[in-house]
């Protein structure tokens, strides 16, 4: 796995710090997406369905494309020619999400996020709450090198966090989750190689999210 | 200066560094104004395809030059290599797989200006023929260099069709050696094959105290053949020095003029005598400092090389 990995810690703290001022609007307005879009889906989820799902669809399908154009190609692939492939995963991954939101597959195929207080409906809100508020809270310590931290809509793990607490919260097919499964399997090493504990809990959240999903019955509920 | 010694001649002088030749190496002006300690004498090695002499100590930018654009970081490493070459060095090694290393050096080098003394060896990295050429252009490019000292087709890399084209580039005059590498040990079978290939002026591989596979036959091969031999990951990409530093130095590391554990791991490789240059890699002033005066004072005879290597295993 090192061998993977051609930069240090320090150099990819000022990697997600030089993305971030770059693009900073975009976290506070995926936060306020996600917020909306969670209270919406509660409120309209049976008169809305089509259009919620629609909404959910094109945020995600939005926010992984930036992801795949903005950070791994744009910012990660010149600091490790890996970044190429991931970004062609991403983008295609993007793809797969707005076809699941516009319900092209399946005629009721669709993000339905359903809260209750199963715990696996807690698990997947928690989780999104870490993804977006982890990264906040440990940039807080500020300081040079830049802090190691994940932004929601912005850079991937957290972005793949907040993908997989819908996807579990929707039941979505198992078709959205490989290819961010092998990108989080990736990001986990890569967290593990330069010691990054806060990219090691999001990693696992992502983990604990699939496992989730797999004892609840891939595609159980939409026939995906 | 390998060339025309045998195998067993070579291996007869007992790994004592009698094959290295001593020099005194001249300060670039352009690099003395941060030089605060006084430089000794330099322990150069011989290319055995040409008899031209290098400092027995390089250097390596896997993870350490691949910091981007940042202007303080390229600042710190435009030190690092100041320093560098104020204490003699010449080798620096480099490729297109270590992301940004290659636009950073050509940065840092525009800074420096080093005329003299430089020897530019980077690879080239891809399964595609045509790829290949547009690499080496690149790197051309990158480090803003006319010629390159010695480029090497990484890892094994497609060599069949690397080779020939970077032979054609060195008839031409825009490469003065040809090489291949391979790292952390492995295809030390296929690297023996390219070997034999006339047209290879130097191998690269892995070697130090603990990975000591290339002494079984890569080593006494190129000491054969008259290969030069680079050796990568000395302080095994920094694991080796970490795992030392909280040990105190043995009392034999006085024998060898040895501060540090940094030294005595680089002496270790540069007292076999088949090595022309290692090239640890750093991002820091004091270890670069540490690194290059490994180049100066004893290398450790057979035995001691036998109780380095107890010692290091043991802790």
């Amino acid at each position: 796995m090192n061998r993977l990995i051609p930069y240090s810690g320090e150099i990819y703290g000022y990697l997600l710090s030089g993305y971030r001022e770059a693009s900073w609007l975009l976290e506070p307005l995926t936060i306020l997406a996600l917020v909306g879009l969670l209270l919406a889906s509660r409120v309209w989820s049976d008169r809305h369905g089509r259009i919620l799902s629609a909404a959910w669809g094109l945020l995600f399908a939005g926010l992984i494309g930036v992801l795949a154009s903005g950070f791994y190609h744009q910012t990660y692939q010149p600091y490790n020619w890996a970044g190429l492939y991931f970004g062609y995963a991403a983008m295609a991954q993007a793809g797969l999400i707005a076809v699941w939101g516009l319900g092209l597959v399946h005629r009721r195929g669709r993000f339905r996020p359903e809260i209750t207080r199963s715990w696996d409906s807690i698990l997947a809100l928690g989780c999104l709450a870490l993804a977006a508020g982890l990264g906040p809270l440990l940039r807080l310590e500020g300081g040079e090198p830049p802090v190691i931290a994940q932004a929601v809509g912005l850079t991937p793990l957290a972005s793949w966090v907040a993908f997989a607490a819908i996807a579990v919260l929707s039941r979505a097919p198992w078709w959205l989750w490989p290819l961010p499964t092998v990108l989080v399997l990736w990001e986990a090493g890569r967290a593990w190689v330069l010691e990054i504990p806060g990219d090691g809990l999001l990693a696992a959240a992502f983990l604990g999210l699939l496992v989730t999903r797999a004892l609840h019955g891939l595609g159980h509920r939409d026939g995906g | 200066m390998h060339k025309s010694l045998s195998r067993r001649r070579l291996l007869g002088h007992a790994l004592t560094g009698m094959a290295a030749t001593t020099v005194v190496a001249a300060t670039p002006r352009w690099a003395k104004a941060a030089a605060p300690a006084p430089i000794g004498e330099k322990l150069l090695r011989s290319i055995p395809s040409t008899g031209e002499q290098i400092p027995s100590v390089g250097m390596g930018t896997w993870i350490t030059f691949n910091i981007g654009p940042n202007p303080t970081l390229r600042a710190q490493r435009t030190e690092v290599l100041r320093r560098f070459f104020a204490h003699g060095g010449g080798m620096i090694d480099s490729s297109p797989m270590y992301g940004t290393a290659e636009d950073v050096l050509g940065h840092c080098l525009a800074q420096l200006q080093p005329a003299e003394g430089l020897f530019s060896a980077s690879k080239v990295w891809t399964d595609s023929a045509g790829e290949g050429i547009e690499q080496l252009e690149d790197s051309f490019r990158l480090w803003g260099l006319q010629n390159f000292s010695l480029m090497q087709v990484h890892n094994l890399v497609n060599w069949q069709a690397h080779l020939p084209m970077l032979h054609a580039r060195k008839q031409e005059g825009r490469l003065r050696y040809v090489g291949i590498t391979t790292s952390h040990g492995s295809r030390h079978g296929a690297l023996a094959e390219v070997m034999a290939d006339d047209r290879v002026d130097f191998v690269q591989l892995t070697y130090n105290v603990l990975d000591r596979q290339a002494e079984e036959r890569l080593l006494p091969l190129a000491a054969d053949l008259g290969k030069a031999v680079i050796v990568n990951r000395p302080f095994r990409r920094g694991a080796l020095t970490e795992r030392l530093e909280p040990h105190p130095l043995p009392g034999w590391a006085a024998e060898i003029n040895a501060t540090s554990w940094a030294q005595v791991l680089l002496k270790f490789v540069l007292a076999h005598p088949a090595v022309t240059c290692a090239i640890p890699a750093t991002s820091k002033v004091a270890h670069m400092e540490e690194n290059m005066r490994a180049m100066e004072g004893p290398l450790p005879d057979a035995a001691l090389r036998q109780r380095i290597i107890a010692d290091i295993e043991a802790l």
